[in-house]
């Protein structure tokens, strides 16, 4: 059968668009021709002797008389997604899925499919449907696990990897997997006694001694780290480490060697990978050469746009200034109070700009017995997607608390906030004797108006950096916070920008429990700065808070290895030597640099 | 230097430039005045008149341009002089506007404004003896003339010369632009024989006294402590006042003695402004009736506060509250209201919370401090005094400008803190350091014209060396 290639669908699925996307699902023919059953026999066996060409064919036949044919969708998925083209093989996995909403295999495919290709949401979707189709599923579990871990909820997540253990063999990968869930909550030797029995079960995975290298260096067992690395490494020469190991030398004082390493992958065909290149660009500016680390920097970021992500700045903007005509005194004035007090430990909401500090605030405060780190929560922003219908508002975040209004809602706040504890609660490791603990999600001062609402005594200790220095670390990072807006140097301006008179707008609106610190009067005088934090907290001075960096928590973020360190100097001001390749943002961000108390 | 002769086109511009001018309409001189220099850039008249149209416009720094091209050509310019006097005044520039004013009063002795303008001048500069001395010629000159009146009775009264004081401050209402304190038409209304101005002594039986809540919020909650004393003499009494004004007089006379709307008054035999009660009292520096607190916090209120404050605030923090900027169209805005920034040495004490009850635009700039003390922003949540007093019950202490709060502070026994101006308003007097109208106020003064420096410093270590006191209770070595 020979198709106009114009014909073609746009979803890349190979199909003509009439037999594809544009077809309607109530106009499919019924029934399906008798031949279609051996044809369909004969693509499976084709694509079993790896013939994926015939396969290709025969599913393209069918699909042709019978556009609805589960089976045939479903080879031709598993040959998509083998060839790459995620976006079709999702494509043709939801189709399925609309035909015959049960289809477990399809499912769980299709979560896998989306987990794989970053699609976080729709991901999660799918993975609990898994669940909910087969509770007794080891792979539904084990899914839904991998997609609660990468989606900051690591906690859920290692419910149900063990659920997985329980209803199958322990195997391998599962335990790999687990380990790493477990090395994200900083349980770093039972990550590594998993790790062990993982390798005995399959000692040749490359990513399990992969993961198990990052684990130890986690750890600082820097040697071990190596180690696996290499054993890694051994397993599949081809996968990109060099990112890893690089990191891993210059942490180990051979910054010249990492640079080797790094200039050795870039060497590949496909050119090096952002990570390394950002990896690299982070190496240079510690070896004071900022010209080639800010070229590293560029080169890296554009391959993460290219890669297809963005600042999403009409949302951003949209967001901002909604929030800002939402959160205005008069209106303010009519919402009640939360009712009830709440119960248990409270947050203390870290907030700031990515790379301000906040990870080595949330480490000093960790490192007092009576606060818990909860690290960056992704509740706050669940909380403001689950809002409306929490409120049965018909508006979305934040219009969606004028319900706050109604005489039916007056304990809308109390379950807002309610709702955000028994959340928070699950992914924050609280022990009897902690009183507080942190959330300390980037930027999220956006909703610190909600945060007031809901916790009106709670302390919003807000981060403060020279906003240059913000940007030049947030460029040699691979960050998504801020709607991605770290993708490109003006992007991730206007967004600092826009957080930055938000807070104002805040702060002219409410009264807020707000206290801004300064990172670099961390760095210049820690202990009146740590005593001047706690005492904003109402917790009594601790020593060990000046010691944060013999904390052995690991902190999930950037700046993990970092706040390792005992602080230095070396991070004050690194803008200056940038200056000329912050040019195109200076005039932007020289108001809001004054206004924050900052010169250039 | 004999000026050059006009020309007649000259003249024509110059004079329609002048109607515009006395018809109060800067605009449509100026392009008059334009045409007239570019023709004549020397011509003196025109840049006299130019300066008087920018000082009409609002343009400070083309007034003082156009009047200093002046007096260069013309150097008895007297009207030149005088207009930069007055600009110079109004920038804080008082030893350029002393030099001008004397000029002008030296060229044109019989100008009554410029030796008014000299007195005012003299006022800001704290030359009390002269600004007394110049308003006295002034009115040597003009009588009637209700601004040297009333700017004598700001310099006698600042400097406790009260008597002869309180009786030129009845010169507030005939100022130019100043309200009148009953609306005509409800004397009008009342006949051919309105009631009469009060004279203080006890009406006949039954009869009604009317007490008009005038002048600023700051001057009712000052003199609000005189209904009392009124009462007692035994008259009818009912208070006119504007809505605001109501959670402060109902806690001296019975709420339905308040009237906030004109057309709802009652008959009434006799009037008086609640800032004419000090005279009528014959109060001196002696007989200011000082027992406070006179005025208190709703208590229940003042508890939903104080659960306010106990979340916002954390435990170990000292609550002070904040005021740094009065209303901005009072006239001498410019003179009491100060920059948040300004307060850095405060705001940088440890473990003190400042509390703004500040409002109005000036409460914008909490958006932008980032100091290290926390600043709690409760302006949004103020809806009355009856908030303001209440958050006030909960402080230690409030550090204020010469504002309506200040006053709220003094008159419920909350120690207050003063930011004064260098020559401040007649009630906080000269040089003291407390109020005999305030028991519990500070008063820190500038000690030169426009510089904050040294009484925000003041306040500063005052509360710097409380916290060390108390750090040595709490914790002793």
């Amino acid at each position: 059968m020979l198709t106009n290639p114009e014909d073609l669908c746009g979803c890349g699925s190979g199909l003509r668009a009439s037999r594809c996307c544009d077809l309607s699902e109530v106009d499919l023919p019924d029934p399906a021709p008798e031949w279609i059953s051996a044809e369909a026999e004969r693509a499976a066996a084709a694509l079993q002797d790896g013939d994926t060409g015939s396969a290709r064919k025969a599913c393209g036949a069918i699909l042709e008389a019978a556009p609805g044919h589960a089976g045939a969708l479903a080879l031709l998925a598993q040959l998509l997604q083998a060839s790459g083209k995620t976006d079709a093989a999702v494509v043709l996995l939801a189709r399925i899925l609309r035909l015959t909403p049960d289809d477990l295999a399809a499912v769980q495919q299709l979560a896998g499919l989306l987990l794989q290709s970053g699609r976080l949401p729709e991901a999660e979707v799918q993975a609990r449907n898994a669940v909910r189709l087969a509770p007794d599923n080891a792979t539904s579990h084990a899914l839904l696990a991998m997609v609660l871990t990468t989606g900051h909820c690591p906690h859920i997540g290692e419910f149900h990897y063990r659920q997985a253990l329980e209803l199958a063999e322990p195997d391998g990968i599962t335990l790999a997997n687990l380990a790493w869930n477990l090395k994200l909550q900083s349980r770093i030797d039972e990550a590594r006694a998993l790790y062990r029995q993982s390798v005995v079960l399959a000692p040749s995975i490359h990513l399990t001694w992969l993961g198990w290298a990052r684990t130890e260096e986690a750890g600082r067992a820097l040697e071990d780290a190596s180690r696996f690395l290499a054993r890694g490494k051994r397993l599949d020469p081809d996968r990109p480490t060099a990112a890893f190991e690089a990191a891993l030398l210059a942490r180990q004082g051979a910054p010249e060697a990492a640079l080797a390493v790094l200039d050795a992958a870039a060497l590949r065909p496909s050119g090096p990978t952002s990570d390394e290149l950002l990896e690299k660009a982070r190496i240079l500016d510690r070896q004071g050469r900022p010209d080639e680390a800010f070229a590293a920097m560029l080169q890296g970021k554009a391959l993460i746009r290219e890669a297809g992500k963005q600042y999403a700045e009409a949302e951003a903007a949209d967001l901002t200034t909604r929030l800002a005509r939402f959160f205005i005194a008069p209106r303010l004035r009519r919402l009640p109070q939360p009712e009830t007090r709440p119960l248990g430990a409270q947050p203390v909401f870290i907030v700031g700009a990515p790379r301000s500090g906040t990870t080595l605030v949330e480490q000093i405060l960790s490192s007092h017995p009576a606060i818990a780190a909860g690290d960056e929560l992704p509740v706050l922003s669940q909380l403001t997607v689950a809002l409306p219908r929490m409120l049965g508002s018909p508006l979305a975040y934040p219009e969606a608390l004028s319900e706050l209004w109604m005489g039916d809602q007056q304990d809308g706040l109390d379950c807002l906030r309610d709702e955000y504890l028994r959340q928070a609660r699950k992914l924050v490791p609280i022990d009897a004797g902690h009183r507080l603990f942190t959330d300390k999600m980037p930027f999220n001062e956006m909703h610190l108006g909600l945060i007031a609402l809901m916790f009106p005594g709670a302390p919003v200790v807000h981060v403060l950096r020279h906003p240059l220095d913000v940007l030049v670390s947030m460029m040699s990072q691979d960050l998504t916070h801020g709607f991605q807006c770290a993708t490109e140097l003006e992007t991730a301006a206007r967004h600092c920008l826009r957080m930055i008179e938000l807070v104002a707008h805040y702060r002219q609106q409410m009264p807020l429990r707000y206290l801004p610190l300064r990172y670099e009067d961390l760095v210049g005088r820690l202990e009146p700065n740590v005593r001047r934090l706690l005492a904003f907290l109402d917790v009594g001075f601790n020593r060990r808070c000046l010691r944060f960096e013999e904390n052995r928590r690991y902190a999930r973020t950037a700046s993990y290895a970092q706040v390792t360190e005992k602080l230095h100097s070396r991070s004050l001001y690194r803008y200056r030597a940038y200056l000329r390749h912050l040019e195109p943002v200076l005039a932007l961000m020289e108001p809001a640099i004054r206004t924050l108390g900052y010169e250039i | 230097m004999t000026p050059p002769p006009m020309t007649t086109a000259l003249r024509d511009l110059l004079s329609r430039a002048g109607v515009a001018l006395n018809e109060g309409r800067p605009a449509g001189a100026e392009p008059a005045l334009r045409h007239a220099i570019a023709l004549e850039p020397a011509a003196a008249e025109a840049l006299c008149l130019a300066g008087l149209a920018a000082h009409l416009a609002g343009r400070p720094d083309g007034a003082i341009r156009w009047f200093g091209r002046t007096v260069r050509l013309q150097p008895g310019n007297a009207t030149a002089h005088s207009g930069l006097g007055e600009e110079f005044r109004r920038a804080g520039r008082l030893d350029e506007a002393t030099r001008h004013g004397r000029l002008a009063a030296a060229i044109e002795p019989g100008d009554v404004n410029a030796l008014h303008n000299l007195a005012i001048t003299s006022y800001d500069r704290l030359e009390i003896g002269r600004s007394v001395a110049c308003s006295r010629c002034a009115l040597r000159l003009a009588p009637q003339m209700p601004g040297p009146h009333f700017e004598l009775a700001e310099a006698l009264l600042l400097s406790g010369r009260f008597e002869e004081g309180w009786d030129e401050y009845e010169w507030r209402f005939r100022l130019p632009g100043a309200p009148p304190p009953l609306p005509p038409h409800l004397l009008e209304a009342r006949g051919t024989a309105p009631p009469p101005q009060w004279d203080g002594r006890p009406l006949p039986d039954g009869g009604r006294l009317l007490l008009v809540a005038d002048q600023g919020f700051g001057d009712v909650i000052q003199f609000a402590r005189y209904l009392p004393l009124v009462e007692a003499l035994g008259p009818d009494l009912i208070v006119a006042a504007s809505a605001e004004m109501v959670p402060i007089l109902r806690q001296l006379v019975d709420e339905h003695r308040i009237h906030e709307d004109w057309g709802s008054l009652p008959d009434f035999q006799a009037w008086c402004a609640l800032s004419g009660l000090p005279r009528l009292f014959g109060t001196t520096l002696e007989t200011i009736p000082s027992a406070t607190p006179y005025l208190d916090a709703d208590p229940e209120l003042a508890a939903w506060w104080k659960r306010r404050l106990d979340q916002l605030v954390p435990r170990r923090y000292r609550r002070i509250g904040l005021v740094w900027a009065g209303r901005p169209t009072h006239g001498n805005d410019h003179n009491r209201s100060l920059d948040l920034h300004r307060l850095a040495p405060l705001l940088d004490l440890d473990e003190v919370a400042f509390v703004s009850l500040q409002i109005g635009p000036a409460a914008m700039e909490i958006g932008r401090y980032f100091g290290r003390a926390p600043l709690i922003n409760f302006g949004p949540e103020i809806a009355d005094f009856d908030d303001t007093m209440a958050i006030l019950r909960g402080l230690e202490r409030l550090v204020s400008v010469d504002t309506a709060v200040a006053h709220l502070a003094g008159a419920m026994g909350v120690p207050v803190s003063l930011l004064l101006p260098f020559a401040p308003d007649w009630r906080w007097l000269l040089e003291q350091g407390d109020s005999p109208w305030y028991p519990v106020a500070t008063l820190h003064r500038q000690t030169a014209p426009g510089c904050w420096d040294e009484p925000v410093r003041e306040v500063a270590a005052r509360l710097r060396a409380e916290s060390r006191r108390r750090g040595a209770a709490q914790f002793p070595p």
